[in-house]
Formats: structure tokens, sequence, C-alpha cells
């Protein structure tokens, strides 16, 4: 079973892409911060992340996402910055960090569920 | 002459004024002491003259002088007679005035029998001899009133009586002695009674008397048409023949002769000396000239005085003429240096109308054109330097209105950016929730209470993207100033802070909030739907920038205004960040406040309502310990 972990920290959010993942069967994860994030990456190996930016905390999304990126154990991660900071710069700083792909709030949660699909094929 | 370029134009006048004036002493001199020397010489002539003609006078009044030539006759021709060896007339000076031997005349008769007869006064006679002749001679003196004036001696051949034997000797000699004696008194006879032998002796005499007696007259000399000296103050020249070129002269013809002896001091004058225009010989005198000499040399030390006296009023007097023509020449000079030392206000002295004079004319005329042209200079450098100065201010001004603008324009882009940023993240958050979870409702079966839940949150975020809608208009609106309307009207600020408290004091509050708020406070003249915002934005930011710690309110007054103030003991903010939390877009950006959610618009929004109160707002904050934003509104007034 796959295994997709969604941090952010607006818990609406994490529900809206849980709903939006539960008629898959991937086990979904949540981490409301960036530590957090760090933590259950290295324990539970997840297949996806799906990456918030701005989060409370010593580490936002970039930094979760080099530091990942960086350890042999988690780099084959895919992860997948889900950010409303939309500008360019933003999303080269996201892809510049090691993220695979770059999704911009507000999202089709139909759309994430295609994407995730994809991955998972 | 180079050393003439050396000079000053001063030392060249006085040299050269110098040298003139030496110049015309020296003529000067010369030529008086020539005057003198000729005047002198004149004078001497003149008196020569007259004197010489006098003496000539007194000479040809003895008249015969000629009948000296008849004893010299008469000498001759007794000596022709038998037996006679030569006879001689010796004057009583032993000088030979006549002698059988012509050559002797003049000599010094050297006979011991001569000096006894000159001497004694007596006849004597003895044996002698006489040019290598063994003669017997006898001197008779000639007197003339018992005066011895010569002697005349007649020599005897003695051959005869030399051959002859002892007897026929004693004979001879008696002969001898008498025809002697007879020969000789009638001889001395004869020549007593001619008159020469006394004349000869008067002119000598007179001779004699004229040098001894005269101090001007230091020699004389009588010489007849033979040159032979007749008479003379030197003896030993008497019968000598005078050969010197005055006596020729005269013998030749001349009237007067004149010579200047400077060695001994003697003009000579010769003359001829006539008898009823019958030329008979020459007189000539000599003259002392020591006082010509001594007059000459008083004149020449005279002159040479007086020349001096001239060269040394000369050197005056050139000092006295150059400097009128060198002191304003050198003043000119001095002027000169001290303008080419920058001093422009020098001007020369014009003293004269001359050249010089003309020359300082011009020379000031120079110096006022050169102050004009200075100050037109610096005039012109002062206002050259003034528009320099003043574009310099323009530019500085204008590039300081550039660099303002250039600001501005960097703030509004940076602003620009802010607002970006803010938009791209504060729409989008509550748009995510909208787009989603609509989505979802739409597409999915959900349970009610799923619904329920999700409209719930479409709802919330519908509120807040409200909100930031409403901000960003009221900055807009605040900005412009045109359509924001402020219902003003005397309120209690204090109450609008308790109302705003007790909302956010409902429910599940995150912090404590502990109120301090005077009693009895003043009104304000304000909107109170607008100070509401200013509070609710107040304690938004508290909250939301404090995850903890309680939040101090309080109201008071302070300088004629109520005072709101609210403090958090939240993250704090930066000095250098401090100013701009008042700025549209401003949001604290550090890691820890990233994820909180804001447009950054609430305190802009705040200022603007308090500014248009004119009200002060204010914010202190330190990191880490909490953020202290108050503002006054002014005392309405009664």
């Amino acid at each position: 079973m796959k295994k997709i972990l969604i941090v952010d920290d607006e818990e609406k959010v994490r529900k809206l892409v849980e709903v939006t993942l539960s008629v898959g069967d991937a086990e979904i994860l949540h981490a409301s911060s960036g530590d957090e994030a760090l933590k259950i990456a290295q324990e539970d190996k997840p297949d996806i992340i799906l990456l918030d930016i701005m989060m409370p905390g010593r580490f936002d999304g970039f930094d979760v996402c080099s530091l990942l990126k960086k350890d042999p154990n988690t780099k084959h991660i895919y992860i997948i910055m889900l950010t409303a900071k939309g500008q360019q710069v933003d999303k080269e700083k996201g892809l510049a960090s090691g993220a695979d792909d770059y999704f911009i709030k507000p999202f089709s949660p139909m759309e994430l569920m295609d994407k995730i699909d994809n991955v998972l094929a | 002459m180079r050393f003439l370029k050396y000079m000053g134009i001063r030392t060249k006048v006085i040299a050269s004024m110098f040298v003139l004036l030496i110049f015309i002493a020296l003529l000067s001199f010369w030529a008086s002491y020539m005057h003198e020397k000729k005047s002198l010489l004149t004078n001497m002539q003149v008196n020569a003259g007259i004197l010489n003609r006098a003496l000539i006078i007194n000479v040809a009044s003895r008249k015969n002088i000629a009948e000296k030539v008849n004893l010299q006759t008469l000498v001759e021709e007794l000596s022709l007679t038998e037996g006679v060896f030569g006879v001689w007339v010796v004057d009583n000076h032993s000088r030979i005035t006549s002698a059988t031997f012509r050559e002797q005349v003049g000599e010094v008769a050297s006979s011991s029998l001569v000096s006894e007869a000159l001497q004694k006064g007596y006849y004597v006679s003895g044996f002698s001899t006489r040019m290598g002749e063994e003669v017997y001679s006898a001197v008779y003196p000639l007197k003339k009133r018992d005066q011895v004036l010569g002697v005349l001696e007649v020599a005897f051949e003695m051959r005869e009586y030399l051959r002859a034997d002892s007897k026929r000797r004693a004979h001879l000699f008696d002969q001898m002695k008498r025809d002697s004696r007879i020969m000789a008194e009638s001889l001395s006879y004869s020549i007593k009674n001619m008159r020469d032998v006394n004349e000869l002796v008067h002119i000598q005499r007179l001779v004699d008397k004229l040098t001894m007696g005269s101090e001007i007259i230091s020699r004389i000399m009588i010489v007849d048409d033979d040159s032979r000296i007749i008479a003379s103050n030197d003896l030993n020249r008497v019968g000598m023949i005078a050969d010197d070129r005055g006596v020729r002269a005269i013998i030749n013809g001349a009237d007067i002769y004149t010579r200047l002896f400077s060695r001994q001091k003697v003009y000579m004058v010769d003359m001829p000396l006539r008898i009823s225009d019958e030329f008979k010989g020459v007189v000539s005198i000599g003259y002392d000239a020591t006082d010509y000499y001594t007059h000459l040399s008083e004149i020449f030390q005279f002159g040479l005085l007086i020349s001096g006296m001239g060269v040394l009023l000369g050197i005056l007097l050139s000092f006295q003429v150059a400097n009128p023509i060198i002191r304003p020449i050198q003043s000119l000079i001095e002027v000169t240096k001290k303008l080419a030392g920058g001093d422009l206000s020098q001007r020369a002295t014009v003293s004269s109308k001359d050249e010089v004079g003309t020359l300082a004319g011009a020379f000031n005329q120079m110096a006022l054109d050169l102050a004009h042209s200075k100050e037109e200079i610096d005039q012109y450098s002062k206002t050259l330097e003034e528009k320099v100065r003043r574009r310099t201010q323009e530019l500085e001004m204008s590039n300081q209105e550039l660099r303002a603008i250039q600001n501005e324009l960097m703030e509004a882009n940076i602003v620009k950016s802010e607002f970006m940023s803010m938009a791209s993240h504060e729409l989008r958050t509550p748009l995510t929730t909208l787009l989603g979870y609509s989505e979802l409702l739409l597409t999915r079966d959900l349970t009610a209470d799923q619904k329920k839940e999700f409209l719930g949150f479409i709802n919330e975020e519908s509120i807040n993207l409200s909100g930031i809608v409403n901000d960003m208009l009221d900055v807009t609106r605040l900005e412009s100033e045109k359509d924001f309307r402020f219902e003003k009207k005397p309120i209690q600020p204090s109450n609008i802070l308790i109302k705003n408290i007790r909302f956010y004091s409902g429910g599940k509050a995150s912090h404590r909030i502990i109120t301090d708020i005077k009693e009895n406070l003043p009104l304000v003249n304000a909107d109170e739907e607008k100070i509401g915002q200013v509070i609710k934005n107040l304690l938004d930011n508290a909250i939301k920038y404090s995850l903890h710690g309680d939040i101090t309110c309080k109201a008071f007054v302070r300088d004629k205004m109520v005072w709101i103030s609210v403090q958090d003991q939240g993250i704090g903010i930066s000095k250098q960040d401090l100013h701009r939390i008042f700025d549209k877009f401003f949001r604290a950006e550090r890691k820890e406040t990233t994820h909180i959610r804001g447009t950054g618009l609430g305190l802009s929004i705040a200022k603007y309502i308090v500014e248009a109160h004119n009200g002060k707002i204010d914010a202190e904050s330190e990191i880490g310990k909490g953020t202290t934003i108050s503002f006054g509104l002014p005392i309405l007034e009664e």
C-alpha cells in the first residue's frame, strides 16, 4: 500500500487533500510542520510528499525538500510542492531545492488526484 | 665699455656729469694757467726790455766803447818793436784785455809779476817764461787817481842776452831794464790817456753794480760786435767769445731774443747795443725767474684747488641734478615691483612734465587698466563661481529629487512585489478552501455532516477573503482620501476598546487580555466604526504575532490626547524594521512568521485612520519580548 504524506499547517488543507485522496487505496499521513514532516518521512518512508512551503517552526517547505533530497534514504521520495506561493520565482526556488513537481493553490482536487495516480502508476 | 651695461642709470648720469665737469675744470685750469703764464712772461719781457734799454742807454752814453779796439791795435803795433817778445794789458782782475797774441785776450794772466804789480801798485820786472821762451818782463801799473786799473806787461826776447858772455850780459841786462821801463812807462802813459781803459772798467763796474744791487738781475753780459764778452757778472767770462744762440741771433740782426732757462730759473733777454744807430754789440741780461716760477706754481696750486673744488662742487651738483631725474625712476621701479607683487592700488607720483613724468603717467594708466581688468576678472570669476555653485545646487537638488523619485519608485516596486506576494498567498489560501471543498461538495457523495463541515469551511474562508478585500479597498480609499468619509462624533475610545476586548475574550481565547483603563477619560471627536477598526487591527496583530503570553490594553491621557495602547509578549520586531511596520503590506517576514496569514495592511490602515483624526500612532518593540502599539486622539475641546 502506497503512502502519501501531506505537510501543511492548515488543517483545512490537509483535510481537503485527505478527502480528495480517500477514494484511492493509499495510506494518508499528516504533518503540520517541517520538523514533523522530516520525522515521518524518515520513519514511514512515504512514496509521495505533498509539501506546503510556509509553515511555522524551524524548517519551511524549501528546507524540508532539500534536506530529504540530500538524504540517500529519502531522496527517492516524490515531492510535490503544494503552495500558495504562485510566483515564478517561488516555483523556480522550489524546483531548485529538489522538488519533483510544483502545485499552486488553489488547486482542483481532481487534478491533484490525477497527478498522484500518474506518479503512483 | 662693457661695464657700462652693469651700471645703474643713476651711476651713469653721475659719472657722465662727473667726467664732463672734470674735463671743463681741467680745460679752464689749463686756459687760465696758460693765460697767466703768458701774461707773466710778457710782464717779465716788458720789464727786461725796459731794463735793457736803460742799460743800453747807460752803456751807450759811455760813447767810445769802440776805442778798446784801438788798445788792441796799439798792443799789436808795439809788439812789432825790435826785441819785444810780447805785450799784454791786464785789468785789475788779472784778465788779459789786450795781447800780442790775440787768442790770449780774456785769459787770466798767470804771471807772478802781474799779480805782484797789481797787488802792490808799483813797477815790477824780472825774468820769466812766456810760451816756452825765456823772457825779461817789465810790469807797470796803470793808475788813475791812485787807483790801479790794471797793468801793462812787456816781455823782451833774451836770445841775444843768453848767447852773450857774462860781461855782455850785464850790459844787455841794463839795457833791457832801461828799455823796458821806458817802454812800459810810455805805453802806460799813452794807455792811461786812452779813455777805453776807463770805460772798460766802468762798464764792468756798472755790470757788477747792477748784478750785486739788483735782486731781479742774475746775470749781465755785454758783448762786442766780435762776440767777445766785454763785461760780465761772471768775470771769468770777460774777454771770451760768447757763442750762445741769443748773441748770434742779435748779431744776425734780431731786435730781441728771449729765452727761459727753467732749470736755472733765468729769463734771458738779448738786445742789440746801438750807438747812434751803429751796431756795437749785444746786451744780454738774465733776469731771475724764481718769482715767475713761484707765481706759476702758486697759480698752478690755486688752479688745482679751484679745480678740486669745482670737481667736488660738480659731484654735489651732479647728485643734485641726477636725483630729480633718478628719484622718480627709482620710485617708479619701487611701485612697479609692488604692482608686480600684486598690490594693484600702487600709483607712481607724477612730479614733473618731462619724459619720466610722462612715463609715470603712462604707468599709472596701465596700473589703472590692470586694476580694472583684475576687478572685471574677479567679478567675472565671482559670478562664474556663483553660477557654478547655483547650477551645482540645482543639479544636486534635481539629483536629490531624482533620488527621491527613484527611492519612491523602488519603494513602489517593493510595495508592488510585496503586494503580489501577499495577494498570491493571502488570496490563494482562502481560495484553496473555497475551490477544493466546493469541488468535493459537487463531485463526491458526502455525508450530511461532511457537507455541513465543508460548507462551514467555505463560509469561514469567504469571511476571511471578504476581510482581505475590504482591507485592500480601505487602503486604496484612504490613500486617495476622497471616498473615505468619517462620521465624527464625541465618543469615548475606551468604550470601543472594552467592546473589542470582550469580543476577543469570548470563546476559546488563546491569550489572556489584561486591561488598565483609566476612569473618566475625556471624549474625543472621532468616527466610532473606524476607531473600532483600528483597535481590532491592533488586537489582531497582537494575537497573531504572539503565540502565547498576555496582551495588555491600556487607556490613558497624555499630551492632551487620549491614548489606547495594546502590548503583546510576542516575537517583537527589530529596530531597523520598526519604522516600516506602518507601511502597506509590510510584515515581519521571519521564519517563524511566514505561516502567519495577513495582508500586512492592518497597521497601515490604522495609521491612516489615526492621522485622519489628527492623532498620533507609535510603536515600541524588542525582539523576543513583544511589541506595544499605541495611538492617541486629541481630546475634544468643549
